[in-house]
C-alpha cells in the first residue's frame, strides 16, 4: 500500500517540492533546537551586541569590539541583526523550532479531538439522550460539588435521590423519552465554536491564561477541531449506511472494530489533508499571535515576534520582515502543496494500477 | 435435518410515526445441503427477511414476532455478542452490489483474512494461505498476485468471487446470498451460479438465496418461496412451482417472463403495482392484482393450505 502511494506521491511534481520544503524545515528546525539551546550555544538567539546593531545580511562582524564569546560562526551576521544588535539567522533557527512544534502539538491536539467528536456524532448520532441521562448527570455534578464543600448533609440526600431515581426509572417510562439527539448536540456545540472568529477567540483565551509555548499550541488546538469533526462526521454518516459495513457486521465483526478498522480509514484522507492544511495556518495563527504580542514571551524568538520587532524598522533594515514573513510564506506553501498532494494521491481509486 | 426454520417471523418498521409491517407471517426452513429460493419483487420483504436473521435490520426496525431457530438456539433470544460469533461463523452473507460490499481501502487480502481473524486463531502464514486456497476455491487465476489488488483493480464477476471467499473463510453451515448475481451480466451470472452450486456440493452447505429473477431460481433453486408484499404466497419444491403453480402471483410472475418473443408478440405483464409499505391493502395483498378476488379476500389474509406434499399455498379461492 505505501509503495503504491509513495509511487503517486512522486509524480506530483509541486507535491513533491512541498514534501523536500517540508523535509528541509523538519532538519532546520531539529537543528535549531541543537544548536540554539544549551549554555554556550553555537548560534547565541539571545547574545546582545549594541555596538553592532541593524547590520545588513551577509555583513562581516567588528571582531575589534566583541568579546570572543560575541563574535557569530563565521564571523559573519547571515540574515543582519536586529535593533538590539542579536544575529536574526540565530533568530530564525530557534523560531523554527516552535514553529514546528506549534504545527504539529496544535494540529494533533485539534485531529484528535475532531475524530473522537465527529465519529460520536456521526456514528452514534442517532442515539437520543433521554431525559433520566440529563438529570442523573446533573445529580452526579452536584454530588460532586457537595462532596467537594464538604457539605455532607446534603451529599447524602443528592445520592439517596440519585439511588432512588435508578429504581424508579424502570417503572416510569416518561424518564425514558428520548430528548434531544447526540449529534444535534455535538452539532450544536460545533456550530457555538465555529461562529466565534477563531482568531479572537484564541486571543481571548491567551488575555487570560499566561502566555507559554505550551498554552499557545494548547489553544490553538482546541479551537481548532470543529472542522476536522465536521469532515469526520459527514464521512462517518456517509460511511455508516454503506453495504461493507453491513457486510463486516454480517461477519460477526465487533463495533469497535467496524469503527476503527473500516470507518476510519476511509474517513481518514480528507482528514489528513485539513490536517496538513492546519499546520500550516497553525504556525500562522501562532505568528499572527506573536506578532501581536500574546504569544510565546520573549526573549524567546519565534517567527511572529521577529517579525512584530522587525516593523518598526521596516525602511531601514527590511531583511528583519523579511526573514521570517518568506520562511513563514514557503513553509505554509509547501504543507498546502503537499497536503493537495496527499488528498490525491491517498484516494485509491485515482491510484495508478 | 433442518438447519434453519423461520416461524411466523413479523418485521415491521418506523417510518415517519407510523410503524408498517414489512414481514408479516412469514415461515420457512432450509434444510442441512439445501437450495431454498426467496423469490419476489423489490419491495416485497426478501432482504428484510434475510437480515433478520442475521438481526441486523435497521435501528427503525423490530423483530415483533416469530422464532429463528437455527439448530435449535432461537436466534431472537441471543445476547449480541452471541450473535456476532454465529455472524460469519455459522451464517454467513453475500451482498447484492459485489462493490460496495467491499472495503474500497484493503486489499482483497485484508478482507478475507479479516474474516478469519474475528472468528479463529490463526497465525499469519495459516491466514494468507488460507486465502490463496479460498481465492483458487472460487475460481480466481493466480491467487497469490490478486491477493494483494484493491477492490477497483478486480472485475464485477471477480469482486463476486471474492465475496464468496469471504463468506466461505471460516465455512458456515448456512449462506445468504441476497442477489449475488442481480449486479452481473448474463454470461458471468451463470459462472457464479455453477459455482455456487459447485461449494453447495462440495461442502454441504445450504443456501438461502434470495432473488427477483425466475430464470436464477430455475438453475439454482431445490425449493422455492414465492413472496409478495411481506407473505409467503406460495412454497414449494422447483418443480412444483415451475410445472404446476397455483397461487395466481406465481402464475403471473411465470407468464411475465420474457420467452423470447417475436416483435409483435406483447409482453404480458401483471396489471397494477406492488403496493407501498404505509398503503397495503387489507386482506390478501395480492387483491387489487387478482383475476380471481372475491369479498373473502378483501378482509382477511388467507391461510397456507397444503396442495401435494410440500407445496403450499396462501389463497382463499385455490386448493
Amino acid at each position: 500500500m505505501k509503495r503504491g502511494l509513495w509511487a503517486t506521491l512522486k509524480k506530483d511534481k509541486l507535491g513533491m517540492l512541498g514534501l523536500f520544503i517540508f523535509v528541509l524545515f523538519f532538519i532546520v528546525a531539529v537543528l535549531g533546537l541543537i544548536l540554539t539551546s544549551g549554555r554556550h550555544p553555537i548560534f547565541n538567539p539571545s547574545m546582545i551586541r549594541l555596538e553592532e546593531k541593524l547590520k545588513p545580511p551577509l555583513s562581516h562582524a567588528n571582531t575589534e569590539v566583541l568579546l570572543p564569546d560575541q563574535i557569530p560562526p563565521f564571523g559573519i551576521y547571515i540574515l543582519g541583526t536586529d535593533e538590539l544588535g542579536r544575529d536574526v539567522f540565530s533568530r530564525m533557527l530557534q523560531g523554527a523550532w516552535v514553529s514546528l512544534t506549534v504545527g504539529f502539538v496544535a494540529v494533533g491536539i485539534s485531529v484528535a479531538i475532531g475524530i473522537v467528536v465527529g465519529g460520536i456524532a456521526g456514528y452514534f448520532g442517532h442515539h437520543y439522550v433521554k431525559a433520566y441521562h440529563i438529570i442523573l448527570s446533573c445529580l452526579f455534578l452536584l454530588a460532586i460539588f457537595f462532596f467537594a464543600k464538604k457539605e455532607w448533609l446534603f451529599l447524602g440526600i443528592t445520592s439517596f435521590i440519585t439511588i432512588s431515581l435508578l429504581f424508579f426509572i424502570k417503572e416510569k417510562s416518561f424518564l425514558k423519552k428520548g430528548i434531544i439527539s447526540v449529534d444535534s448536540i455535538i452539532t450544536g456545540i460545533i456550530d457555538v465554536m465555529l461562529c466565534f472568529p477563531s482568531f479572537f477567540l484564541i486571543l481571548t483565551i491567551v488575555a487570560f491564561i499566561p502566555g507559554s509555548l505550551y498554552s499557545i499550541m494548547a489553544v490553538i488546538g482546541l479551537t481548532s477541531w470543529m472542522g476536522t469533526a465536521r469532515f469526520v462526521r459527514a464521512e462517518f454518516l456517509s460511511l455508516r449506511e454503506q453495504d461493507f459495513v453491513l457486510a463486516a457486521k454480517a461477519l460477526g465483526v465487533s463495533e469497535f472494530r467496524i469503527i476503527f478498522k473500516h470507518m476510519i480509514p476511509n474517513a481518514i484522507a480528507p482528514v489528513l489533508v485539513s490536517a496538513t492544511l492546519g499546520i500550516a495556518s497553525a504556525i500562522l495563527t501562532e505568528a499572527g499571535l506573536s506578532f501581536l504580542g500574546f504569544g510565546v514571551p520573549p526573549p524567546h524568538a519565534t517567527w511572529g515576534n521577529i517579525l512584530a520587532d522587525g516593523k518598526q524598522y521596516l525602511f531601514d533594515a527590511p531583511w528583519l520582515t523579511f526573514a521570517p514573513g518568506i520562511a513563514i510564506l514557503v513553509v505554509v506553501l509547501s504543507f498546502n502543496l503537499f497536503g493537495e498532494a496527499l488528498r490525491d494521491a491517498l484516494n485509491p481509486r485515482l491510484r495508478a494500477r | 435435518m433442518t438447519l434453519l426454520s423461520v416461524q411466523d417471523l413479523s418485521v415491521g418498521f418506523f417510518i415517519e410515526n407510523e410503524f408498517a409491517l414489512a414481514v408479516r407471517d412469514v415461515s420457512f426452513s432450509v434444510k442441512k445441503g439445501e437450495i431454498l429460493c426467496l423469490v419476489g419483487e423489490s419491495g416485497c420483504g426478501k432482504t428484510v427477511t434475510s437480515l433478520s436473521i442475521l438481526r441486523l435490520i435497521p435501528p427503525n426496525g423490530r423483530i415483533v414476532e416469530g422464532r429463528i431457530l437455527f439448530k435449535g438456539k432461537d436466534l431472537c433470544k441471543l445476547s449480541e455478542e452471541q450473535m456476532r460469533d454465529i455472524r460469519g461463523k455459522e451464517i454467513s452473507m453475500i451482498f447484492q452490489e459485489p462493490l460496495t460490499s467491499l472495503n474500497p481501502v484493503f486489499t482483497i487480502k485484508d478482507q478475507i483474512a479479516e474474516a478469519i481473524m474475528v472468528h479463529e486463531n490463526a497465525s499469519k502464514q495459516e491466514i494468507t494461505d488460507r486465502c490463496i486456497t479460498l481465492l483458487k476455491e472460487v475460481g480466481i487465476s493466480e491467487p497469490e498476485k490478486r491477493l494483494y489488488d484493491y477492490p477497483h483493480q478486480l472485475s464485477g464477476g471477480q469482486r463476486q468471487r471474492v465475496m464468496i471467499a469471504i463468506a466461505l473463510a471460516c465455512n458456515p453451515s448456512l449462506i445468504i446470498a441476497d442477489e449475488p448475481t442481480t449486479a452481473l451480466d448474463v454470461t458471468v451470472q451463470a459462472q457464479i451460479l455453477t459455482l455456487f452450486k459447485e461449494l453447495q456440493e462440495k461442502y454441504n452447505i445450504s443456501l438461502l438465496y434470495i432473488t427477483h429473477d425466475l430464470s436464477v431460481v430455475a438453475q439454482i433453486a431445490d425449493r422455492v418461496c414465492v413472496m409478495y408484499a411481506g407473505i409467503i404466497v406460495e412454497e414449494g419444491s422447483v418443480e412444483h412451482i415451475f410445472y404446476s403453480p397455483a397461487h395466481p402471483y406465481t402464475k403471473g410472475l411465470l407468464d411475465s417472463l420474457p420467452k423470447r418473443h417475436f416483435k409483435n408478440q406483447k409482453l404480458k405483464s401483471i396489471p397494477g403495482f406492488v403496493p407501498d409499505l404505509l398503503s397495503r391493502p387489507k386482506g390478501c395483498p395480492f387483491h387489487p392484482r387478482c383475476p380471481l378476488t372475491e369479498k373473502l379476500c378483501t378482509e382477511a389474509i388467507p391461510d397456507f393450505k397444503e396442495l401435494e406434499d410440500g407445496h403450499r399455498i396462501r389463497c382463499h379461492i385455490l386448493g
